[in-house]
């Protein structure tokens, strides 16, 4: 059976044709042209390109003056600036829940722990304790930054957030005989209970 | 260890008092584009304006003069634009969390930034390539065309790129590929050899063939790549074209690399 979401789209072909063809020769085009047809104009179109660039190499290359780079940086600072500007507009005054920035975002708990554990790696758990309210702060550095870069929120916004949640947890299911609680726990208390492993425990509980 | 090309150990991308002492010490030109890149993205919300402002100033520099460095001078603007827009999809991108274009970028960081002026002057040769409406009608064999040739001279009907230019070429030569290891037409370099100067091939391809695909069919034909062939790899083949036509825009370069040379004799 064949796996349609491994079919590549146009510009991961294309990125992969000059990574793997920086000077493409007739048997190279012809090869990438026949393997994708249906990008086979783009192609051609790029490996003019490519040719025209490989000729230009050994050049001197020209320096750009120093007015033009400096309406660059502001143009650059004004985009970091506007991407700033728009959660904060979203935000309004209220804080968001954690729930509220990660439906935003566009994910989920899950993938959001795929994203904070990076190469290390993180329990689930953790993640799903932060965000329903059982998790008090305050939290390991390591895991503050991790979260705020996954999702773009500052410090200042992270805290709002937690105080949000244990201020409005959320609950699991209630058992038959008592209502239903949330024992806030220390987020080394999350961590060292957590399922993971003694070294993901070791370095989310470390500090830089 | 070249220092120039990014062989410092870089701080953690999170690591505010490490990228502090870097830019105190000097050293940012030092640190892989990548590891900026990564820094800013990371340190932007939660550092002073200061160090985040250092990090856009260094990476912003080193992408501009990465941009201009690539993209040549024969676009419109003398590709300014070209330039000016990818740099600011750029930091667009690093200012954005999660999409995968950010964490390309964080990762290769040069090709990455490349490709997009690369994708943009492809698309705008695309747009800018004129529609070939030429109409070739085969004429009988004329008593003078070279041996090896396809018996056929090309009349041009209705040619909307150049008229004139296919006539100033005089006929095609009529073989099936250029000459081995010949890469010009050696009538073509007598000229150049008269008057001691070198014609730069790429700069005048670059300033009077506006046309990508001719350009690529002549770079192929310098090559030594047949127009078709059977057995081999082909001009027509890789440009997905007819072999008259691949002729047809060699021609035309040739005529007009003539004409060029002519103005220097």
């Amino acid at each position: 059976m064949t796996d349609r979401s491994q079919t590549p789209g146009r510009d991961d072909v294309l990125f992969a044709f000059h990574e793997v063809c920086p000077r493409p020769t007739v048997e190279e085009i012809i090869d990438w042209t026949t393997r994708y047809p249906q990008f086979a104009d783009d192609i051609r179109a790029h490996a003019a390109v490519a040719r025209d660039w490989a000729a230009r190499e050994g050049l001197p290359a020209e320096e750009p003056d120093e007015t033009r780079l400096a309406r660059a940086y502001s143009r650059a600072l004004n985009a970091l600036y506007r991407a700033d500007a728009e959660p904060k507009a979203a935000e309004g005054d209220a804080a968001q829940s954690f729930h509220d920035i990660i439906a935003a975002r566009g994910t989920s708990v899950a993938a959001l722990a795929r994203e904070v554990g990076g190469a290390v790696g993180i329990g689930r758990s953790v993640l799903a304790d932060l965000v329903n309210g059982a998790m008090r702060g305050p939290v390991g550095q390591r895991f503050l930054d991790a979260v705020c870069r996954a999702i773009a929120i500052t410090h200042d916004r992270f805290y709002a957030a937690l105080e949000k949640a244990l201020a409005a947890p959320r609950l699991g299911l209630a058992k038959a005989d008592a209502a239903p609680t949330v024992n806030a726990r220390s987020y080394e208390e999350v961590i060292r209970d957590s399922d993971m492993t003694p070294e993901q425990i070791r370095y989310w509980l470390g500090g830089d | 260890m070249d220092a120039s090309r990014g062989e410092e150990p870089p701080p953690d991308s999170t690591d505010v008092a490490g990228w502090k002492r870097v830019v105190a010490n000097g050293l940012l030109d030092r640190l892989h584009l990548e590891a900026v890149a990564a820094a800013l993205q990371d340190l932007r919300l939660n550092t002073d304006l200061g160090l985040r402002n250092d990090l856009a100033k260094n990476l912003s520099d080193r992408v501009y003069r990465l941009l201009r460095g690539q993209v040549g001078r024969n676009h419109p603007n003398e590709g300014w634009d070209i330039i000016d827009r990818v740099h600011l999809q750029v930091f667009e991108a690093l200012a954005q969390p999660g999409p995968a274009d950010a964490k390309g970028l964080r990762q290769a960081f040069v090709p990455r930034v490349l490709f997009r002026p690369k994708d943009a002057v492809a698309k705008e040769a695309r747009e800018r390539r004129i529609p070939d409406e030429t109409v070739v009608k085969p004429r009988q064999k004329a008593a003078a065309d070279p041996p090896g040739g396809d018996g056929e001279e090309i009349e041009f009907v209705d040619v909307n790129r150049q008229p004139d230019v296919a006539e100033a070429a005089g006929p095609p030569d009529g073989e099936e590929a250029p000459p081995a290891k010949a890469r010009w037409n050696p009538a073509l370099l007598d000229g150049v050899r008269a008057t001691d100067q070198q014609i730069d091939t790429d700069r005048f391809l670059a300033e009077n063939i506006k046309d990508d695909q001719k350009r690529l069919a002549f770079r192929l034909y310098m090559d030594d790549v047949p127009f078709k062939s059977k057995k081999h790899h082909s001009i027509a083949k890789a440009l997905g074209v007819d072999e008259k036509t691949a002729r047809l825009w060699i021609e035309e370069i040739k005529a007009q690399l003539k004409e060029k040379i002519g103005d220097l004799t």
